[in-house]
């Protein structure tokens, strides 16, 4: 697994949701991006796995609710 | 050519960011080339969406194939669309998908109103699981009696049937269907295996049934989910908590397998296939330099890097059996590259296979544009393979629309690639198809008589050509279909029918669709020609007037309006009518009218019309035909 940075986890959530990536901050949630609802966080927690090696049980997938939550999850991962 | 500074290939980052500015600076054929080499590189579902965009914006300025697919579905497939719309795009097919309700797949066949039938769709996709559709045969295995298995099955390939006829009745989109996976623990466990009344023969069964049904319905394919679900591997391809949680039954890194072997039926459904594979020599199909390291230096034998090129050769041989073409196109001195091919004891192909070759020192992309006018198709029919990135550098841009396969560094790699490139599939192999490199080396020896003979009815009398016209039915139907979709330049109108249609056509009194085909003293060319006239009022109209460049110049069009003119006569009509639509392919078919005494009536920037008075103005079959009767004509 490798250690995604900050900048590529923003490029992933920017091309997953189709904004800006510099729209995207740590912040950035579904109350933020009007695209991200339960199918396209689904295509997100996908694009995780693939890109990182990252693995999310449903529980974890649910409380993903902003990049903060899933950069420090995905963090966490690769320890 | 951009790189990063410290390692000889560029970061997708930085394909990104190329082909980002190649659009804005207008190169859209380098862009699109970026595209693809991104989406080679790293088929990620988040980078789907990126070559979705940009491609959207490019397709206004390419020649792009726009295909709408509808998907029926028992689970979710949302996550694979942006990965299988990316990969359409690799092939420049703008893929249109709309998905079903879940598990909604009876009540949106049956319903006329459904997004099924409520837009024109090019293809439909059914895939549902075997827990859905027959939860008996799935988990609920066990408790079946033995004696209702058969019935079981029999209910649920007669309920597939009343779909898929549905369906049919109501759509001309081609429909794929999955079949069924095979249960990798089955109900019997040990004693399942061999079984005639275990869960695997149950499967396998239904299975049978469905490929039947496909036989029986007109543009019906089967994708064979169980064995994609067998390469990967049952541990490797399901995953049971994201199938519990959301309903997708594969792992995240499977959905691209799923989208590869769906777009394997969509690149020839949409018609956008290869027709010739043209081949360079030294390290494509052989290991080495045949210049330099001489006919016995050369690797292709069974052993170590031989391996890897014959592995290739053997997957041409099987394009070649498909209905393609393959091709030379080396930069070597003639004699040496024959000998390898002809003299090295493990050769697999030899010169009888290639259908045209140039072996020089010439610009490949020149060769190029000399094969495909050779083997009379168009250059964005041919696929091109060379190890050389400079070769495929140069080929991509004087033509870029010819298909250069990026082979890897690694030559075992060649022939995976190769065999999975959809540009290589069809939907249908005829005995046409695997006779077509032989129909091609007879064309040749026909192009040399023509050298040789005098005026051209001398030339026309010694090809001792024998014409038959028939009405189309149940064995022509698919070559008639076939040559509606892929006839380009001898095409008065270039419409496009699915064998359902023509079907249609048939049926309708008021139609006639009739073939034509012609057999030369060197061999049968098939049917080479099709007609479809509508009787209207006391007028025929021409819908359709085409012929195969497989026999320009011979005047077969003439026998075929003489033959239509014969029939329209009988059939007491006082007019023949017709449209000439031109198109950038069939500038060669726009006389033909004129040529034939037809007069002129409209003219405008989308076509002509023209007519022909029955009574005014005859048209006879040439008398170096000799008509040979079908059993079929009426």
């Amino acid at each position: 697994m490798s250690a995604p940075s900050l900048d590529e986890l923003r490029q992933i959530v920017a091309d997953v949701f189709d904004v800006p990536v510099e729209s995207v901050t740590p912040e950035s949630s579904p109350e933020t991006i009007e695209s991200w609802d339960s199918l396209t966080h689904l295509n997100l927690m996908l694009s995780l796995e693939q890109a990182f090696g990252a693995s999310f049980s449903p529980d974890e997938m649910a409380e993903l609710t902003s990049v903060a939550k899933i950069a420090e999850a995905i963090e966490k991962q690769q320890d | 050519m951009i790189s990063d500074s410290n390692t000889a290939e560029p970061s997708v980052s930085e394909l990104r960011a190329a082909a980002e500015g190649c659009i804005a600076a207008g190169k859209h054929w380098e862009a699109h080339a970026l595209l693809a080499q991104i989406w080679q590189r790293d088929p990620a579902p988040a980078l789907a969406g990126f070559i979705g965009k940009q491609f959207a914006s490019l397709s206004e300025h390419l020649p792009v194939i726009k295909q709408r697919l509808g998907i029926l579905r028992s689970f979710t497939v949302e996550p694979i669309v942006p990965l299988l719309r990316a990969g359409a795009a690799v092939y420049r097919v703008d893929l249109d998908v709309e998905v079903g309700q879940f598990n909604a797949y009876p009540q949106e066949v049956f319903d006329p109103s459904s997004f099924l039938y409520s837009q024109e769709l090019d293809v439909m996709l059914l895939a549902v699981q075997l827990s859905d559709i027959a939860p008996e045969l799935a988990n609920g295995f066990a408790e079946l009696p033995v004696g209702e298995i058969a019935s079981v099955v029999e209910r649920v390939a007669g309920e597939m049937r009343a779909w898929l006829e549905t369906i049919r009745s109501r759509s001309a989109a081609h429909v794929m269907v999955h079949n069924f996976e095979v249960p990798t623990e089955p109900a019997l466990g040990v004693s399942d295996v061999g079984n005639p009344s275990g869960q695997i023969a149950a499967v396998h069964d239904l299975n049978r049934q469905l490929q039947k049904l496909a036989e029986d319905i007109a543009g019906v394919s089967v994708v064979d989910y169980a064995a994609m679900v067998a390469r990967a591997g049952s541990e490797a391809w399901h995953d049971p908590v994201r199938w519990n949680t959301v309903r997708l039954p594969m792992k995240a890194d499977r959905l691209n397998d799923l989208a590869s072997d769906w777009l394997q039926h969509l690149m020839p459904i949409a018609g956008r296939v290869c027709k010739a594979v043209v081949c360079d020599l030294d390290n494509t199909l052989w290991g080495g330099v045949v210049g330099e390291d001489g006919v016995a230096g050369i690797k292709v034998g069974p052993e170590s890097k031989g391996l890897a090129f014959r592995a290739l050769q053997q997957t041409l041989l099987n394009l070649r059996a498909r209905g393609i073409l393959l091709a030379i196109c080396s930069k070597n001195n003639h004699e040496d590259a024959l000998e390898a091919i002809n003299g090295h004891p493990e050769m697999l192909l030899r010169e009888e296979h290639f259908s045209a070759m140039r072996i020089n020192w010439q610009p490949k992309s020149q060769n190029l544009s000399e094969i495909a006018q050779e083997l009379n198709i168009g250059i964005d029919s041919l696929a091109f393979l060379d190890d050389n990135p400079v070769e495929r550098l140069q080929v991509r841009g004087e033509h870029p629309e010819v298909a250069v396969l990026e082979l890897p560094a690694d030559a075992y790699l060649y022939a995976p690639m190769v065999a999975g490139c959809p540009l290589f599939q069809r939907l249908s192999v005829s005995s046409e198809d695997r006779s077509r490199s032989e129909m091609y080396a007879q064309q040749k020896q026909r192009a040399v008589l023509q050298q040789s003979t005098g005026s051209l009815e001398d030339f026309y009398r010694s090809l001792e050509m024998k014409i038959t016209f028939g009405e189309v039915d149940e064995l022509s139907l698919p070559r008639v279909a076939q040559l509606t979709q892929k006839t380009n330049q001898l095409n008065m109108t270039t419409r496009r029918y699915s064998e359902q249609q023509i079907a249609e056509f048939a049926a309708d009194s008021a139609q006639r669709v009739y073939w034509v085909q012609v057999v030369d003293r060197f061999g049968d060319n098939g049917i080479v020609g099709v007609m479809i006239a509508k009787e209207q009022g006391t007028a025929w109209e021409i819908d359709t007037f085409l012929m195969s460049c497989r026999v320009i110049s011979r005047s077969v069009e003439t026998a075929m309006l003489g033959f239509l003119r014969e029939k329209a006569i009988e059939a007491k009509a006082d007019k023949l009518a017709g449209d000439f639509l031109p198109t950038k392919k069939n500038a060669p078919a726009e006389k033909i009218y004129a040529d034939h005494g037809f007069q002129e009536t409209e003219a405008s920037e989308q076509g002509s019309r023209w007519e022909l008075d029955l009574s005014q103005r005859a048209i006879a079959i040439p008398e170096w035909f000799e008509r040979v009767e079908s059993a079929a004509t009426s």
